[in-house]
């Protein structure tokens, strides 16, 4: 019998990437106005300008650095609440209404906020370490809810003591749903990081150029930069969960 | 060890009612039906279940149990597991798990993701015995075990010197443990 041979997985992947630039061409060709919908052959002309640019890379570094600073911060805060909210019921009493309260507020309403308080720079930081926690700290209170009670059981037979218990009961239990937040967290802090630079408009930021290009009609230039972002944010994801990686191969 | 008029109950279904037994053996096999309350006994005897009333004497308050199922910690190897328990210096404690892992017949480095049923029973036995405490209670220890290696189990377990309470289902695990052996149910 004859069997048809699959193709790889990346010619796949290639396929697809390329249909849909064709669909987005044609899209264009149908609008017929650059204004609207500006096809890809001049959003990589646009995008092919900026690279040329020092401050592209200025921006894009800048960028990276608020970001990144906020997810950091975001992550250590949603660990350490989620400790305390974990070791005490009197700190979950007080902690969880907040959290669950930043966790539901439009990330718009506290940018405006932010804004009022700090500098322009601080704001995507700020926003980035907002979303980041909550994702984090919810992730790890779900998880040490349904971690395994013979083993906390185990634990008190055998005298264990609380970093004892800490380090080899309770945090192997924690670090795929730490691993989970950390990926998901990072998608949120990019999305909510741009959208406070495009609101706050820092000197150097995507998000400023994003907001530039679209006072100044350059929809090429927002295409690209968009691109930019996309871009950074598959590359950041894949860093990261290279770096996950490799610390699961170092620990076993 | 004695023990006089022990009562618990699970809510409304009373799992223990006025049991008293008493034996002069340094190892007691409790036996008796599935659901008879070996379990909840030796639960009681380790501290993990608060009886309604009742007294047990002349057993030594330093107690650990080895609980029905293993609970291992995956990430940790066999030594890794035996040794969490220990209180001693990292080398005292090295030497302690190697020793008792080697005697139960397993490789200490052996991760306990590639274990069978019966090495992980051991390595849970191993560190029953390896943690310092004057008495043993043991719930089916030899669960998945072949009858040499029960038998290799069984020795070393009388090796220890060290009171025992023992849950087991087989006449056999009682003789090659040479106990004295309490009914339930």
């Amino acid at each position: 019998m004859e069997t048809r041979k699959a193709l790889p997985k990346k010619i796949r992947s290639l396929i697809a990437v390329l249909f849909w630039i064709a669909v987005w061409q044609l899209a264009s060709m149908a609008v017929g106005k650059e204004l609207i919908l500006p096809g890809p052959l001049s959003v990589l002309k646009s995008l092919w300008y900026l690279v040329r640019q020092g401050s592209f890379w200025t921006s894009i570094l800048l960028t990276v650095l608020r970001i990144m600073l906020g997810y950091i911060a975001g992550v250590v805060l949603g660990c350490l609440l989620a400790v305390a909210c974990c070791a005490s019921d009197v700190l979950n009493s007080l902690f969880s209404p907040i959290i669950r309260m930043v966790r539901a507020t439009p990330v718009a309403s506290f940018i405006i906020l932010a804004m009022l308080w700090m500098s322009k720079g601080g704001v995507p930081v700020l926003m980035s370490a907002l979303i980041v926690a909550p994702v984090v700290w919810g992730n790890l209170i779900e998880s040490y809810a349904s971690r395994d009670k013979d083993l906390d059981e185990m634990a008190l037979a055998y005298r264990l003591g609380r970093w004892k218990r800490f380090r080899h009961v309770i945090v192997p239990h924690l670090m795929p749903s730490l691993k989970a937040a950390c990926l998901t967290g990072l998608g949120f802090a990019w999305k909510s990081g741009i959208a406070a630079e495009v609101l706050s408009q820092p000197k150097q930021a995507i998000g400023s150029n994003i907001y530039y290009s679209k006072v100044y009609l350059e929809t090429p230039e927002l295409f690209a930069w968009t691109a930019s972002v996309i871009a950074l944010s598959f590359a950041l994801e894949i860093a990261v969960r290279k770096l996950i990686a490799r610390r699961d191969k170092d620990e076993n | 060890m004695r023990i006089e008029n022990l009562c618990f109950s699970f809510g409304e279904r009373q799992v223990l009612k006025d049991f008293s037994a008493e034996s002069d053996s340094r190892i007691i096999c409790v036996m008796g039906p599935s659901g008879c309350g070996k379990t909840t006994l030796l639960r009681i005897l380790a501290g993990l279940l608060r009886k309604d009333s009742g007294t047990i004497t002349d057993f030594p308050e330093s107690r650990v149990i080895m609980f029905q199922d293993d609970r291992l910690l995956p990430h940790l190897n066999a030594r890794g597991n035996v040794e969490l328990v220990l209180d001693g210096t990292d080398e005292e404690n090295a030497k302690t798990s190697i020793s008792i892992l080697r005697q139960l017949g397993l490789d200490p480095e052996m991760s306990i993701n590639t274990m069978s049923g019966g090495m992980k029973r051991r390595v849970a036995l191993a560190r029953a015995l390896a943690f310092k405490a004057d008495a043993l209670l043991l719930d089916e220890p030899f669960k998945g075990l072949d009858q040499d290696l029960m038998e290799r189990c069984a020795e070393i377990i009388r090796q220890t010197g060290k009171p025992a309470v023992v849950s087991t289902h087989s006449e056999a695990e009682a003789e090659a443990l040479g106990a004295d052996i309490i009914r339930l149910g």
